[in-house]
């Protein structure tokens, strides 16, 4: 069997999908953003030019490693690049344009409760949810795009954090030029308050929590009743929004007003810090509950064709993953890492595929175990590569294996 | 009819109903407000005569009645729009907006920069003039308005000043338009 032979379930899909209506529906809301905010964007651009680039260079250093911190959040299948960098554009572009179309809801409070309380709590009250929402629909819309991609709370976290991320990219480029000054002195500042100091507690954490809300309820349609679904992701997508609204709300501006600069990173924890924590937590939880899918998965491959004792124990272990290939690729060179990581992602394919089929001996099952033997086969054979392959002997490999 | 007919219209439909809630819930997050503020709209106000329609958010803050002076405060967010009612007006649109900048601007702002003069209507046809001003209140802060006259047919001169801090008049510039569009001067 050839290596390039993959069960057709395991494609994973990119963004670009014009036979769903919801890839046109995502299409159309972020060129109207990215319209808008590009405008926007130009506009504040003339009130410094110096001060705009920096903006640019400071975010882009901030959300490059955070963007890739989250990517690789997900232990065993990570996702579509397309859709990760999808789930980014949604939120810096179409969800930060429809967030300023939104911003009527402040005068509705007014109406309702009057000025001074509207500018006392309203973006407190308004901000916080439409904003929450306006990102969650692009998670719905990631989703409803590529079905099989979001499987877990894992996945909802993911596209839900990256999708936070470009809303706070964005955003704090408009706070910089806009209420910072725009000059690169109050773009420093606006950096070491907005980012620095609270970087950690933002936009991120609030969509992540409604993207696990989202990932746990379509996922666990056939192990949850509908009701306790939707209390889930209901709960979640609350957490978020109650968080943000935390944060917007003059609650617990203790003595910022008098603070030192020194002293805010201090106090702008205490808004931010419970939040963090509990997603910290649900983070772990979600990984433990990979890790024993993993186990459950891949209990009855271990040490056959497809999987064998020490390739499983690696597996489990991020840590130990990035030292194996680190070690092929000293050993046998960067084909042959490549080759380790590509068998590695097909062996978690191979968790998938044994997840979802009744019979050990399902056609789909047996093909992807011959896959992963193939590669196993096609990597003792590049030289130096050998030793660290497995250290389960191999079955004997043909040459029609070593296609890959 | 092919025996899958159904079950493929049906998947079609799994297919739009998602995708349509998904946009009528991002339509009305995005545009709601204007719907609802509509609904909880309150009645004209009364300015002698000239009858103003407040946008959602726009509270009176300040009103007092002279001889032939009328005077009237809208606030909305950090916007305000003063509304200065004149009874008996004999000049046009034109001279009162000179006599505001000279009288009323010039008193209240430091280094006030006045822009060029526009004419334009109300929606109810009544002309207007419109000129733009940047200047400094004498306790330093930075602001930036609008001003529009009106004369009314029968002799009753409107000003509409709307102003903001710097920078802050672009976010209200759509609600001042809409308020004084749709006044209407007897």
């Amino acid at each position: 069997m050839a290596v390039e032979a993959r069960p057709a379930q395991l494609f994973h899909r990119s963004l670009f999908q014009p036979r769903e209506p919801a890839f046109w529906v995502y299409l159309v809301f972020l060129v109207y953003g990215v319209i808008r905010m590009t405008s926007a964007l130009v506009e504040l651009s003339e009130i410094s030019r110096s001060g705009w680039t920096l903006s640019w260079l400071l975010l882009t250093v901030y959300a490059l490693p955070v963007f890739v911190l989250i990517y690789r959040l997900d232990l065993y299948e990570r996702e579509p690049i397309s859709l990760a960098i999808g789930a980014f554009l949604w939120g810096a572009f179409a969800a930060t344009a429809l967030s300023l179309d939104a911003a009527g809801w402040d005068r509705v409070i007014a109406q309702a409760f009057g000025q001074d309380f509207a500018m006392r709590w309203g973006p407190a009250l308004t901000a916080s949810l439409t904003e929450e929402v306006l990102k969650g629909a692009g998670v719905v819309l990631i989703y409803l795009i590529a079905r099989d991609e979001l499987d877990d709370m894992m996945d909802g976290f993911v596209y839900g954090a990256l999708c936070g991320l470009g809303f706070a990219v964005v955003e704090d480029v408009l706070y910089f030029m806009a209420s910072f000054g725009g000059t690169p002195a109050g773009v420093l500042r606006g950096f070491y308050v907005r980012v620095l100091s609270s970087g950690l507690y933002g936009h991120v954490l609030y969509t992540g929590l409604t993207g696990m809300g989202i990932g746990y309820f379509v996922s666990r349609r056939q192990h949850e009743s509908l009701g306790k679904r939707i209390f889930v992701a209901a709960g979640l997508f609350a957490v978020g929004v109650f968080g943000h609204m935390l944060w917007d709300s003059p609650l617990l501006n203790v003595g910022q007003d008098t603070a030192g600069v020194l002293a805010e990173p201090f106090l702008l924890a205490l808004k931010g810090l419970p939040l963090l924590v509990f997603v910290l937590l649900a983070i772990r939880l979600s990984r433990d509950r990979e890790r024993r899918w993993l186990d459950g998965a891949l209990a009855r491959e271990i040490g056959g064709d497809g999987i064998s004792h020490d390739e499983y124990r690696t597996l489990r272990s991020p840590r130990l993953r990035r030292r194996a290939v680190a070690d092929m690729r000293r050993r046998g060179g960067r084909a042959a890492a490549g080759l380790l990581k590509r068998l590695e992602r097909e062996q978690v394919n191979l968790a998938m595929v044994a997840s979802r089929v009744s019979a050990a001996d399902d056609p789909a099952l047996v093909r992807q175990r011959d896959l992963c033997r193939s590669l196993r086969d096609a990597l003792a054979a590049m030289p130096g590569a050998a030793p660290a392959a497995t250290d389960d002997p191999p079955a004997p490999a043909t040459g029609e294996d070593r296609g890959g | 009819m092919r025996p899958d007919e159904a079950p493929s219209a049906q998947r079609t439909e799994r297919r739009w109903l998602p995708v349509v809630a998904v946009v009528a819930v991002i339509v009305f997050a995005a545009d709601g407000a204007n719907l609802v503020s509509r609904a909880i709209e309150g009645p004209p106000i009364d300015v002698a005569g000239v009858a103003l329609h407040p946008r959602a958010g726009w509270a009176v803050q300040h009103r007092d009645d002279e001889a032939t002076v009328h005077h009237l405060l809208l606030a909305g967010g950090s916007t305000a729009l003063d509304v200065v009612v004149l009874d008996g007006y004999d000049g046009t649109a034109a001279t009162l907006s000179e006599e505001y900048a000279t009288r009323v601007l010039r008193g209240q702002l430091d280094r006030l920069t006045i822009g060029d003069p526009e004419t334009g209507r109300l929606d109810s046809g009544t002309s207007t003039v419109r000129f733009g001003y940047v200047g400094i209140t004498h306790d330093g802060l930075a602001v930036e308005g609008v001003v529009t006259t009106a004369v009314g047919r029968s002799g009753t001169g409107v000003v509409f000043d709307g102003y903001a801090p710097k920078g802050d008049l672009a976010s209200a510039v759509g609600d001042l338009a809409a308020m004084i569009g749709s006044a209407e001067v007897p």
